[in-house]
């Protein structure tokens, strides 16, 4: 299954799980709620991501049945697995906005006159996060090779993390400025977008959807407690 | 003339991509650095903004100085507010939302993104904020955090740490101390490496 959303859907969810996460304190509340998440995202065609957030989080939900709200000794306390639960969760609510087309992104904000100075920022972010991990693998590698990673000379390592990452990155921000330019993104003019970017029935069902399992949770939330 | 003058003061595509960029990257180092130093509550309650203080300064530094234009403080906060607001709660996007306009409003004046004095004082507003976000949950924030779900233990303890003027003034007194020395470190590199090469004017 592969269904496609609008931004706007996608980030009524995100706002409406930020809520939710915000306000569940009922342990079974907050593992179902996985469970729709998952459903969220598995309808999106994020099947091999949903399958990694699920083994993650049921390693810290067992870890947290262990703990019985005491932390695993000192080294993992209670807050920890609470938190890594919640942002996990806040992750994967925010997963689909993370591999849009920056296209379909900048024409969204187009659309909805959010003001450049955030949206551009949040678009070229949005487009770098998948690849932050390989720029820190491939320097990590050059520098195994060249045997300069050592804990015995943090500020060498560290610069030499540190310098390559900066270069890399600047010059990627260089070329994506480039080409974002070449396409127009700076033109004053009324912007099109190769993707139709309109709010379909698909989406109006999802936020329906979206807005009526919060308010079940909300009330299983205070039923509960 | 005048025009070239505008074009140049003006917030350009590439200064997006190098904010937008450079957020990024900051923000994968302080979720893998808070996920390692997670583990230990003293630390991640006391010093956790201290250690991000230090290791993200020369990114700061180095996004600051490349645009060189006023708004990379402000916006690289409020990246912060709404990542803040999606993962700890909406009460938090206020406080990184004003601790963004106070680190803007320390770089008024001309060239100040040039400045590296200047841009510490930006760094040292920006870490304090983040130090003490934590803090305002319990000072400010302490019903809303209480909604949140949060255990009691984990209330007593944050309560214990942050209601202590010793702990308190610690953890601030370490990240303050920590951002400057980030920031001069940075400096250094900018020296050896960016304005050599070019990279920075």
């Amino acid at each position: 299954m592969d269904i496609k959303f609008d931004f706007r859907t996608k980030l009524l969810v995100i706002v409406l799980t930020m809520s939710l996460v915000a306000v569940l304190t009922s342990d079974i509340l907050i593992y179902t709620l996985l469970g729709v998440l998952s459903v969220y995202l598995v309808i999106q065609g994020f099947g091999r991501q949903t399958i990694q957030y699920l083994l993650i989080c049921g390693g810290f939900i067992v870890l947290r049945f262990l703990s019985d709200g005491q932390g695993i000794t000192i080294l993992m306390p209670d807050m920890f697995l609470f938190m890594v639960l919640r942002i996990l969760m806040m992750v994967m609510a925010a997963q689909p906005v993370m591999g849009m087309p920056p296209g379909e992104v900048v024409a969204v904000f187009k659309k909805i006159h959010a003001p450049d100075g955030i949206a551009l920022p949040v678009t070229f972010m949005l487009r770098f996060f998948p690849t932050v991990r390989s720029e820190f693998s491939d320097v990590f590698a050059a520098l195994r090779l060249r045997k300069l990673l050592s804990w015995k000379h943090p500020l060498e390592a560290m610069e030499y993390t540190i310098t390559p990452i900066i270069f890399r990155s600047s010059r990627m921000a260089e070329e994506l400025a480039a080409s974002a330019e070449s396409r127009g993104i700076s033109n004053p003019g009324k912007h099109t977008c190769r993707r139709k970017i309109a709010f379909q029935k698909r989406d109006w069902m999802m936020c329906v959807i979206a807005v009526c399992v919060t308010a079940l949770y909300f009330v299983l939330e205070r039923t509960v407690t | 003339m005048e025009k070239e003058k505008s074009v140049s003061t003006k917030f350009s595509v590439k200064d997006a991509a190098t904010i937008g960029i450079f957020c990024a990257i900051m923000f994968v180092v302080f979720m893998a650095y808070s996920m390692l130093t997670g583990a230990s509550l003293f630390y991640s309650m006391i010093f956790n903004a201290a250690g991000a203080a230090l290791i993200l300064a020369p990114f700061y530094v180095y996004m600051c100085m490349k645009v060189g234009k006023h708004g990379p403080a402000l916006i690289y906060n409020i990246m912060w507010a709404i990542i803040a607001g999606l993962m700890m709660g909406p009460f938090m996007i206020p406080w990184f939302l004003g601790g963004g306009i106070i680190a803007e409003l320390s770089m008024c004046g001309k060239d100040a993104y040039h400045d590296i004095r200047r841009v510490s004082v930006s760094w040292v507003i920006t870490a304090l904020v983040r130090a003490a976000h934590g803090m305002s949950e319990i000072w400010f924030f302490k019903d809303a955090f209480l909604a949140t779900g949060v255990s009691e233990q984990q209330i007593q303890i944050q309560t214990q740490y942050y209601t202590d003027p010793k702990y308190v003034l610690l953890s601030l007194a370490v990240t303050a101390v920590l951002a400057i020395l980030g920031c001069m470190l940075s400096n250094k590199l900018i020296v050896k490496h960016f304005r050599k090469s070019g990279a920075i004017q």
